[in-house]
C-alpha cells in the first residue's frame, strides 16, 4: 500500500471503507485523485475542518503533504 | 534513489543499543580541565594564530570549545521541530518511523540538555564572559523557510560530521580535556542512528519529487551553507571580542583580522566543509543528483 493516505486512512477506518471515503471525499472537493502532494494537502485540510480523529489524519496528510512539496492553499 | 542498507526498525534497536543519560556522561559535579585545550587541532583555529603565546592560544582554544557546543545546542533547536514534524507526517502510518523519528526528537532535546550543562559548567569556572551567537529560533525560521529537502539535507550533513568531529579528538597524539572528547563521543554515538534517519526521510520525499524540486533543495542547501558561514564569521569576530576581555588586552587591527580570519577558517572546516566532503554524505548527495553533488564539492572547495 504505496498511497500513503490510504494507508492512514485504511488503519483508522479499515481497508473496505477507506477507499470508498477517498471516493466520496475526493468527489465533494472536486479532485480527481490523490496523485500528487497538493491533492494531498486540499484533502488533508478538508479533513481538519471535520474534527475529532478525522482532524488529527487530516493535520498528518497536511503535514506529509508539505514535505512531499505542497504548499499552504 | 539512495540504496540504503538500513530501515528505521533498525535505528532504532541501535539506538536502545548505545542510549546514555546525561547524568552519565556530564554529572552536574563534573569540573572541566582547563590546563588542556578544548577542542583537537583540527577542529580549531586557536592554534593558527602565530603571536599569541601557548598560554594565550589555549585561551583562545577554550573560548573556541564553548562557541563549538554553543553552536551545536543552537542548530539542535531546528533539528527538534524537523524531527517532531516528520514524525507528525507519518501519524496513523507507518509505526516505525514514528518511533525512530519520536527518538530521534528526544535525544536532540537530550544533546541540548548536555550541551546546556556543559556551557554553565563553562561559564562558572572560565571566569570570563563569552559572547556567542544568541537567537536560535530565529536561525531555525531562516532554515525551516526554505524547502524540506533542503533541510533534510542540512541536517544529514551537520550529524554525519560529528563522526568527524569525535575522531579528531581521540587520535593517539590528542591531550584534549577527557570530558570534551567524552561529549563528543556520545553526542556522535546518537547522531549516526540520527544521520541514518535523515537519510531514510530524504529517501522518500526523493521518491516523490521530480528534478526541479531536487535542483531547488540544492540551491537551498547551499543558500544555507552561506547563511550558516556569515554566522560562524559573526562568531569569529565574537570570540577575538571574548579573548581580548579575557585578557584585558586590545589587539590592533592586523592581529584582529588574524584572529578573526583564523577563527572563521577553523569554524568553516569544523561545520561546513568537513560535512560538505564526507564521503558517507557525499554518496547520499550524488544518489539525489550527480550535478548537484558536484555544485557542493566546488562549494566545498571554495571554503575550504
Amino acid at each position: 500500500m504505496d498511497d500513503p493516505v490510504l494507508k492512514k486512512l485504511s488503519f483508522i477506518m479499515g481497508p473496505v471503507e477507506a477507499p470508498k471515503f477517498i471516493d466520496a471525499t475526493c468527489r465533494d472537493l472536486g479532485l480527481r485523485g490523490l496523485s500528487g502532494p497538493q491533492e494531498r494537502m486540499l484533502f488533508g485540510c478538508a479533513l481538519i475542518q471535520r474534527g475529532g480523529i478525522l482532524e488529527a489524519v487530516g493535520r498528518a496528510i497536511k503535514i506529509q503533504a508539505i514535505l512531499h512539496g505542497a504548499s499552504e492553499p | 534513489m539512495l540504496e540504503l542498507t538500513y530501515d528505521y526498525a533498525t535505528c532504532v534497536r541501535n539506538s536502545e543499543k548505545v542510549a546514555w543519560r546525561v547524568d552519565e556522561v556530564m554529572p552536574t559535579s563534573a569540573r572541566l580541565d582547563f590546563s588542556r585545550p578544548f577542542l583537537p587541532s583540527g577542529l580549531t583555529g586557536s592554534d593558527k594564530v602565530p603571536f599569541l603565546s601557548p598560554a594565550e592560544q589555549l585561551l583562545l582554544n577554550h573560548i573556541n570549545g564553548h562557541a563549538y557546543i554553543n553552536l551545536f545546542a543552537f542548530v539542535e533547536e531546528y533539528i527538534v521541530a524537523t524531527a517532531v514534524n516528520h514524525a507528525q507526517a507519518e501519524m496513523f502510518g507507518d509505526h516505525s518511523a514514528i518511533r525512530a523519528l519520536v527518538r530521534f526528537a528526544e535525544e536532540e532535546i537530550k544533546h541540548q540538555e548536555l550541551f546546556w550543562r556543559y556551557l554553565a559548567a563553562f561559564e562558572r569556572d572560565f571566569k570570563h564572559p563569552c559572547q556567542v551567537l544568541g537567537s536560535a529560533a530565529a536561525v531555525a525560521q531562516v532554515i525551516l523557510s526554505k524547502s524540506p529537502m533542503a533541510v533534510m539535507m542540512v541536517t544529514l550533513h551537520l550529524e554525519i560530521m560529528t563522526q568527524a568531529h569525535y575522531t579528531e579528538s581521540i587520535g593517539p597524539d590528542s591531550n584534549v580535556d577527557p570530558l570534551f572528547a567524552r561529549l563528543l563521543k556520545h553526542h556522535w554515538i546518537e547522531e549516526c542512528q540520527h544521520a541514518k534517519i535523515d537519510a531514510l526521510e530524504l529517501e522518500k520525499m526523493l521518491a516523490v519529487s521530480g528534478p526541479e524540486q531536487v535542483k531547488k533543495a540544492f540551491s537551498d542547501y547551499l543558500e544555507l551553507i552561506d547563511a550558516f558561514d556569515g554566522l560562524l564569521d559573526q562568531q569569529a569576530a565574537m570570540d577575538c571580542d571574548s579573548l581580548s576581555g579575557a585578557l584585558a588586552r586590545i589587539f590592533d587591527a592586523d592581529e584582529r583580522a588574524q584572529i578573526v580570519q583564523a577563527q572563521h577558517q577553523g569554524y568553516r572546516r569544523t561545520f561546513l566543509v568537513s560535512g560538505m566532503v564526507n564521503k558517507s554524505f557525499v554518496k547520499v548527495l550524488k544518489g539525489m543528483d550527480a550535478d548537484g553533488a558536484a555544485s557542493v564539492a566546488q562549494k566545498a572547495k571554495s571554503l575550504a
